[in-house]
């Protein structure tokens, strides 16, 4: 019991402020993010023994950290949203209009935002990422390479 | 020709495997296109990256809920919103209905019809809420006198005026 509570207190001090980003990137809150930290904590307590070890407790907090979020968002954790091939076809940038990178990615639909979050911010491996999103790694190549290249196409 | 657009993708996030690297890099010797698309990649990762951190420093110095500004318009908003419900509650239609027994002040509408039954008549302003004064005794002598002169039908303020005497109130 002591050990976990050692545990615990140790991955505190190690990943809150990783779980606080995300969940800030995930509601757009602060205070939700700070309520998110703690009951992603909470949750980790009760579960700690259903853990196998299949991943890092980084990965496994931050899964937790990603359904609490979804699940205040309307509880859309496991249910992908499809990424719009069409948006590039249709798509018709003006030509006096100049597009920022700013105004590119806040046309991207919440997995993709949290795609680029999670590999240029949290520098998370893809591996990590397809643990976190919960698809597989060729998933999560062929996501990003869309998204890129969505991004790209609408900077030109 | 086939472009490695999807390769260089994986190779700015340092996933690409030893083989693949160096077929690329092969081919961006030969082909400006990717080149391109590799410098547009590594200048959007950095982009990117750099937004976020914006946004995420954004979202973290937002007012807070439990600010002391955000306390102050929400509690004046609250009870500004109490003194209307109070004032809306409270008060009374501008425009009053008469129904009709009543009498209005603002026009010579009165009762049209006045009792009378055994010499006595229901005087005009015991049906006249509000203004009770009592009539002059001479004025109230003339107007009875008028009164049974009269036959027993309905009388009118403005018979009333008509004949010189006064009017109810």
């Amino acid at each position: 019991m002591i050990a976990e509570k050692n545990n615990v207190k140790e991955l505190f001090e190690q990943y809150a402020n990783d779980i606080f980003h995300y969940s800030m990137s995930l509601l757009k809150d602060p205070d939700d993010a700070k309520d998110a930290v703690q009951e992603v904590f909470v949750k980790f307590i009760n579960t700690q023994r259903t853990f196998k070890g299949k991943c890092s407790y980084k990965t496994w907090l931050l899964i937790i950290t990603r359904n609490y979020c979804f699940n205040k968002l309307n509880g859309k954790a496991n249910r992908p949203i499809p990424i719009d091939d069409n948006l590039l076809e249709t798509y018709e940038p003006k030509l006096d209009e100049k597009i920022t990178i700013d105004d590119a990615i806040k046309k991207l639909n919440r997995e993709e935002y949290e795609l680029i979050y999670l590999r240029e911010y949290a520098c998370h491996s893809y591996m990590e990422m397809a643990e976190i999103l919960g698809i597989t790694v060729d998933n999560v190549k062929v996501k990003l390479f869309r998204v890129r290249e969505q991004l790209r196409k609408y900077l030109k | 020709m086939k472009h490695f657009d999807y390769e260089i993708n994986l190779f700015v996030d340092g996933e690409l495997g030893g083989a693949d690297k160096n077929k690329m890099f092969i081919h961006l010797s030969e082909c400006e296109e990717c080149r391109n698309i590799l410098s547009d990649m590594l200048l959007l990762k950095e982009k990117s990256r750099i937004h976020i951190t914006k946004n995420i420093n954004e979202i973290k110095n937002s007012p807070k809920k439990n600010n002391l500004f955000y306390k102050i318009g929400f509690y004046t908003s609250a009870a500004a919103a109490i003194v209307l419900l109070f004032l809306f509650a409270t008060s009374k239609p501008k425009e009053t209905f008469v129904t009709k027994n009543e009498v209005r002040f603002d026009t010579i509408f009165v009762k049209k019809e006045i009792l009378i039954a055994q010499n006595k008549i229901t005087p005009a302003y015991f049906i006249t809420p509000g203004k009770r004064r009592m009539p002059e005794e001479s004025s109230q002598k003339e107007y009875l006198r008028y009164v049974m002169s009269l036959p027993a039908e309905k009388i009118t303020n403005a018979d009333l005026i008509q004949k010189n005497i006064g009017s109810y109130q």
